[in-house]
């Protein structure tokens, strides 16, 4: 358990040397919560409703957005292509320790430090906006918590999948770039997925991306209906274990090949 | 004169150059082509539904908002085809490849600015810049011909803003190498000028004019064509361009004092 | 034009250094997580002194090498002359040129090689770089043709022009990368390092180009190096440089001469063997003699080397025998301990 640990400890040392790019990182995450709430309270100086969100509502969708995105989306292992590819990650498998284990460490490492500002971030917005919140109730708020961590597990292993690419393509930002530009829309850090047209939100109920923030939103706010939660529930197990048994697959014949090529 | 035919000569021989990598990672340009179609598909989708269900924006109506984002969408879009070398500069400075540009008998500020033109990019905007323009027909805006001509010159004057943030960007990852990131905080900033500027509270708002004036590339062109009072006159944003550019060529040849170049 | 004249032009040095300065600030930081936070509130700087009063001038045609270790300064004063980097004291002029001012005419009579550096354009031939610096140098269509092919020539490397860089072995890139470096026939060229990472045979490959580069076209070569082997064989002067500061400029066979006094003679025996019996044959260094491997390292005079070596065969029971020059650094720090020359 120490070592990974110190998987933990090497990440935040690595990103201190490289204190001002995650500064501005936050920084830019920070405009972007900033530009959406100014929108919405634009919006709402006008009319008390808007795309069947009331103003409570549609704050708490872009505070809640916020910290969601820090959770489960994070950028960590973004090098991993590029890693897999050149052969570095030669350096982590030869290392007494489960490789996926310590990725996930990595993983937790940046989303910690991420959360850890966000915090800070949502406290200074929240002075400057004096949102009024919704809380759900205690099983609700259960539920969240489970459905966040299947997201989390969800987003890890679509992470993986992209880093495995490096098996056998040099980048895969082109790929990844897509995935984020559909991620943007539908776990939606401007607006929430329910005011686009219902063709839309169905075809984008086939793929894992509603279920990425936008669902556990939608069970924060009360705006789901208690018969939507177990097939919600059950959709995201779905998706989880397929991914996970994937990944795993994918990632086995990656190494196997790698080894072989003694990288 | 034969000089600017040399220049001239090696942009185009950068830009085939770059061309021809697109050809060897076509999939992933594909993909990248289309992750922009979809982004810049959501956020018009998005505009037409406030256009819908939303009667007024602050002090604008839901199709003058439009004209923003339209205005925003080119400039930004305008500033990558030409620029996108800004982005790879980073990698170049710790690798120690621009380390060529100085000993090349070629300004190294033009090459660290323009030898890596943006062919999807390109391929981008000029769809999209036909939308643009078919959206405002559609439009519900008044537009005269002296709006528009003015316009045309803000925006020109917008792209001399552009300018003089990339040199500065460049100066600063000269300056200090680990600063990865700046280029993307100049695109955020951007992005927040889709919607216009006035919106946003103080001191952000000031900051938006006058540090990184994006409410001047694009908020002031856009309220100028929409026969708007500009948030600021005409003057001050052409005084601005040009000062903006002044300043910068003049951090980025501060920058190449202190630049001490990769070790081996 | 007299010949008198000709001649006090082409005695006219090419390059000219006076009392050359490059300071920087380095920052430093204690190791650890604790370490990083404390650097935020407090830094120290240290001043490096990475050239720190250098002066020296070379004429046209000659092949000149520095010497010295890693941070010794060498390469920095390669990169001033090149104009890469501003001088924190001193004058330089190469070619008449301030490099600082980077002139596009100064730029297009001199070339720096920097070894392990790379400016093709990856995904694409090599051809196309070429291109893309012929129009950069304003080389006129026929001038470049003529020297493309004979740098293709010299360098071998025909097939492989229009195949993609990334395709290339080690060995191919570097001789495109030269090539590219050399299109426009610079009448000067640094060397930084030009055999850092290659093997043998390209090593002597890429030193025999350079010799015949430097007949061929009359061109002043400077090249630094921590492997005495490319000195060696392409310089007659060596200027040394250690900490900066330089310690000795003359001819190399001087320095060999007088500092390299030593071979060193790496053997392995096949059976045990005593100490007092190796004093013999010179001094020393390193002697192993436990489990399976027994084994010894002398110093001899670099004279006797050959005759010690065979003396050594015959006399004892040797395995395995290697003669080696001494590492740079050792006959540095001769030079060093010695007192300049």
């Amino acid at each position: 358990m120490h070592k990974y640990i110190m998987v933990l400890k090497q990440y935040w040392q690595n990103i201190f040397v490289y204190r001002v790019s995650f500064v501005l990182w936050r920084f830019r995450q920070f405009l972007s919560s900033l530009m959406a709430l100014t929108i919405w309270t634009v919006i709402f100086t006008n009319q008390e409703i808007a795309f069947g969100y009331q103003q409570k509502q549609m704050v708490s969708y872009v505070f809640l957005v916020t910290v969601l995105y820090n959770i489960i989306s994070t950028t960590s292992l973004n090098d991993l292509t590029g890693e897999v590819y050149s052969g570095k990650l030669s350096t982590k498998l030869v290392k007494p320790m489960n490789i996926f284990l310590a990725l996930g460490f990595q993983d937790l490492a940046d989303k910690l430090l991420n959360i850890g500002f966000v915090i800070v971030e949502s406290i200074i917005l929240f002075f400057i906006f004096k949102p009024s919140f919704i809380f759900p109730s205690l099983g609700q708020g259960l539920i969240f918590l489970v459905w966040v961590i299947l997201a989390t597990l969800i987003a890890f292993m679509i992470n993986l999948l992209f880093g495995s690419i490096g098996f056998w393509s040099r980048d895969s930002w082109g790929p990844r770039f897509l995935y984020y530009m559909i991620l943007d829309f539908t776990a939606g850090k401007l607006y929430p997925l329910d005011i686009l047209p219902p063709v839309i939100q169905k075809a984008i109920y086939f793929t894992p991306f509603p279920y990425m923030s936008y669902v556990q939103i939608q069970l924060f706010l009360g705006r789901l209906k208690q018969d939507q939660i177990l097939p919600i529930t059950l959709s995201m197990i779905t998706w989880t274990i397929g991914l996970i048994f994937i990944s795993r697959k994918i990632w086995h014949k990656g190494l196997k090949n790698y080894t072989a090529m003694g990288q | 004169m034969k000089r600017f035919f040399t220049y001239l000569k090696i942009w185009k021989l950068n830009a085939s150059n770059t061309l021809q990598e697109f050809f060897v990672n076509r999939y992933t340009h594909i993909l990248f082509y289309l992750g922009k179609v979809i982004r810049l598909g959501m956020s018009l989708l998005f505009l037409y539904l406030i256009k819908d269900q939303i009667s007024q924006f602050s002090d604008y109506s839901p199709d003058q908002v439009i004209i923003f984002f339209l205005t925003y969408q080119f400039i930004d879009l305008f500033a990558q085809v030409i620029f996108r070398g800004v982005y790879l500069f980073r990698a170049r400075i710790i690798r120690g490849n621009f380390d060529f540009m100085l000993l090349r008998p070629i300004n190294p500020l033009f090459q660290a600015l323009t030898d890596h033109p943006d062919i999807n990019d390109a391929l981008f905007i000029i769809p999209t810049t036909i939308l643009s323009i078919y959206i405002a027909t559609t439009l519900n805006i008044q537009v005269t011909l002296a709006s528009l001509l003015m316009y045309l010159l803000l925006v020109f004057n917008a792209m001399m803003i552009a300018t003089s943030l990339h040199i500065s960007i460049l100066a600063m990852g000269i300056l200090t190498k680990d600063i990865e990131g700046l280029i993307w905080i100049y695109r955020d900033v951007m992005r927040l000028a889709r919607f216009p500027v006035t919106v946003y509270l103080e001191p952000l708002r000031f900051a938006l004019f006058f540090i990184i004036p994006v409410g001047l590339m694009i908020t002031v062109p856009a309220e100028v064509l929409l026969n708007l009072t500009p948030a600021y006159s005409i003057w001050i944003t052409i005084a601005t361009g040009i000062t903006s550019v002044w300043i910068s060529l003049k951090l980025w040849k501060w920058s190449l004092k202190k630049y001490t170049s990769a070790s081996s | 034009m007299s010949c008198a004249t000709m001649e006090l032009i082409m005695s006219q040095p090419v390059i000219q250094v006076k009392n050359l300065k490059r300071y920087f600030k380095v920052y430093k930081k204690q190791p650890g997580l604790w370490g990083s936070v404390k650097s935020l509130f407090k830094r120290k700087y240290e001043t490096v002194k990475a050239v720190d009063d250098i002066s020296f001038e070379i004429k046209q045609g000659e092949m000149v090498g520095f010497i010295g270790q890693n941070g010794a300064g060498k390469t920095t004063t390669l990169k001033v002359l090149s104009g890469l980097l501003y001088p924190t004291e001193g004058e330089v002029g190469v070619l008449d040129f301030d490099p600082w001012d980077r002139k596009p005419e100064f730029q297009k009579q001199f070339a720096l090689v920097m070894g392990q550096k790379n400016q093709l354009w990856w995904d694409l031939p090599a051809m196309e770089t070429f291109l893309l610096n012929k129009a950069i140098y304003e080389i006129p269509d026929e001038q470049f043709a003529k020297t493309l092919d004979k740098l293709v020539d010299l360098l071998k490397v025909k097939d492989i022009i229009n195949i993609q860089v990334r395709k290339l072995s080690l060995g191919q890139r570097m001789k495109c990368e030269l090539i590219a470096a050399l299109l426009h026939n610079p009448k000067v060229l640094f060397l930084d390092e030009p055999t850092i990472g290659l093997d043998v045979v390209m090593q002597k490959n890429l030193r025999d180009f350079i010799k015949s580069y430097n007949q061929e076209f009359k061109a002043t070569i400077v090249l630094t190096s921590h492997y005495m082997d490319d000195v060696k064989e392409l310089c007659e002067r060596a200027i040394i440089i250690d900490k900066g500061k330089l310690i000795f400029d003359g001819k190399l066979k001087k320095i060999i001469d007088k500092y390299a006094r030593n071979k060193i003679l790496s053997l392995v025996f096949s059976e045990e063997v005593s100490e007092k019996e190796l004093k013999k044959f010179g001094q020393i260094k390193d002697f192993n003699q436990g489990e399976s491997r027994y084994t010894a390292t002398l110093l001899v005079s670099r004279k006797k080397a050959a005759q010690m070596a065979s003396e050594l065969l015959k006399q004892l029971p040797i395995e395995d025998l290697n003669i080696e020059e001494p590492p740079i650094e050792a006959i540095i720090r001769e030079v060093f301990q010695s007192g300049n020359a």
